[in-house]
């Protein structure tokens, strides 16, 4: 059995796993965390649907922001896809993709402020980059042999409608659909920087330890996604992408002095900024390298190791219950619960 | 039309020579038969000749290249797809043209499969998705045809009245054939493929079946 690569690979990530666990930087820092945690199950089982008025309308502004983030990132990813041949699309697409969507709103909230363009573009641009990088491979796919048998002289566009989009048509639907249910996440997410969706009123729950609101949030929030099928509809989709521009919400107007200042001051590194020239650079920037950098890249790996061989264990346990060769229908639809 | 005299045929694969260099001449009203044992080089030929004769042909080749998730009237229409501009060609994808609708359901009648008109390529059978091929080729009335086993799919009657029609349709044709009686029915000349090369080139009407054997 050890002599199995995949058995020595899975073995070798454990013992890094274990090893990191030594290291890892998980101190429990609430006073009574199993109060709290049985406070949290007590919220989800008496959830409060009628605390706040907001509640419906943060519900209606995550899918807004989702439609509308996930409608522009698609169509940028797919014109992007169809020159990812070319190294600086693939280098541009890398990057904005390995860029978290929390980390873009952060950066957008430097300038563009609590307008709903931080939002949008906080999900449409690190999605872009992944649905360039997926549809291109999905077209890559596409049978080539169509395309020869051809009459010669058709034009590209009709050649690329013809053999390529049919042919990948139901796969990047599938991918696509899947981005958009990514996106409600992302978008409920977003809240907890103060976006006006499902994270702000969750945050705000949590931290006043209101958990029977935040269970009846969390409620919510899970039916809207495990009724997708029902509610999201190709026939519908047009309407949702031109309607959820309109909800977004008025959010606070751009402050364009802020994005002035974010390019000429904010985004300048200090010592440039004081006018200590390239001199004060160099120990400025080790400065931050040692004592924030390196200590943050360290934790992450750590932690990324932990979780990967934890996840790892838990869809092991859990697959079972979303398998066809254990139990029946009723056991797998309620095994997605977990997703 | 003026015929064709293709020279320097040849192609290799990973070095290795598989076709020619061999020469060719084509005339104007010639229905060859192209045979020979399979991996004589009668696909790369075939191959070969479209690159040559590239706008003037309609092409069946052997791996059939219809568009799985298109209906057999798309697959049909895709024939005639450098005739027309590109917003019409878009425009037939979703909503096709009532003319062109009805000029590819006569001609799928005459390959008994009006019934079949909508549904995608992908859940035909082997010999329907070889006849919306053919149909593809009849579509784009060229005036030469290149076909790869047009037939190979097809029963017997049905690969009769199948030989019948790209007979009558084309008037010069080469069709490769592992089939030697069709061959032999269907074309007015044979020619014969042996380890690359032209091995026989005869009227077919000077041969019989056990003539073209001796290649086997």
């Amino acid at each position: 059995m050890f002599s199995s690569p995949t058995v020595r690979t899975s073995l070798i990530f454990l013992a890094i796993a274990l090893v990191g666990l030594l290291f890892a930087d998980i101190a429990i820092t609430a006073s009574n965390p199993w109060r709290d945690l049985g406070n949290f199950f007590l919220g989800m089982v008496t959830p409060n649907f009628f605390s706040s008025e907001g509640l419906m309308t943060a519900l209606l502004r995550t899918v807004a922001f989702a439609f509308v983030g996930v409608a522009l990132g698609g169509a940028a990813g797919f014109l992007l896809a169809l020159v990812y041949r070319s190294l600086p699309v693939r280098m541009f697409c890398a990057f904005v993709r390995a860029i978290h969507e929390l980390f873009w709103a952060l950066i957008f909230l430097q300038f563009f402020g609590f307008h709903p363009l931080t939002g949008v573009l906080a999900i449409a641009i690190p999605y872009a980059g992944i649905f360039a990088k997926v549809y291109s491979e999905i077209l890559e796919e596409a049978d080539p042999d169509p395309g020869r048998a051809l009459p010669p002289g058709t034009s590209n566009i009709t050649a690329f409608l013809y053999t390529r989009i049919p042919d990948c048509w139901v796969k990047m639907r599938t991918y696509t659909a899947y981005r958009l249910e990514c996106g409600l996440r992302s978008s409920a997410i977003l809240g907890f920087v103060g976006l006006p969706t499902l994270g702000f009123y969750l945050e705000a729950s949590f931290s006043q330890g209101l958990y029977s609101d935040a269970g009846a949030m969390l409620i919510l929030f899970y039916v809207l996604i495990a009724t997708m099928p029902l509610w999201v509809r190709p026939k519908l989709l047009p309407v949702y992408i031109l309607a959820a521009p309109f909800f977004l919400g008025e959010g606070l107007p751009i402050v364009w002095g802020n994005v002035q200042r974010f390019f000429t001051e904010d985004i300048v590194p200090a010592p440039l900024r004081n006018g200590e020239g390239l001199a004060g650079l160099t120990p400025w920037l080790s400065d931050l390298m040692v004592n924030e950098a390196m200590p943050g890249i360290w934790n992450t790996i750590v932690l990324t190791q932990i979780a990967l061989v934890a996840t790892g264990i838990i869809s092991l346990l859990a697959f079972p219950l979303i398998s066809n060769h254990f139990g029946g229908p009723i056991r797998r639809n309620a095994g997605h619960v977990y997703w | 039309m003026s015929g064709y005299d293709l020279s320097g045929l040849k192609a290799s694969f990973s070095g290795k020579r598989v076709i020619g260099p061999m020469s060719l001449k084509v005339n104007p009203g010639d229905k060859i038969g192209l045979v020979g044992k399979s991996g004589a080089g009668k696909s790369t030929l075939i191959r070969l000749i479209h690159e040559r004769v590239n706008r003037d042909s309609s092409l069946i080749p052997q791996d059939l290249g219809l568009v799985n998730a298109l209906s057999v009237f798309h697959n049909v229409f895709m024939g005639q797809l450098d005739k027309h501009a590109t917003w019409y060609n878009t425009v037939t994808l979703a909503r096709p043209f009532a003319k062109d609708r009805a000029e590819v359901n006569t001609l799928l009648q005459s390959l008994g499969m009006t019934e079949k008109l909508w549904t995608p390529a992908a859940s035909l059978s082997g010999g329907q998705r070889q006849r919306v091929a053919i149909a593809r080729a009849l579509y784009r009335n060229a005036a030469v045809l290149l076909a790869d086993e047009p037939v190979s799919a097809l029963d017997g009657p049905m690969a009769n009245s199948v030989m019948t029609l790209l007979r009558e349709r084309f008037s010069t044709s080469i069709i490769a054939l592992h089939d030697v009686d069709l061959a032999l029915n269907y074309c007015t000349r044979i020619v014969g493929i042996h380890d690359g090369q032209v091995a026989l080139d005869q009227p077919s009407a000077d041969l019989t079946s056990s003539d073209i054997m001796s290649l086997y």
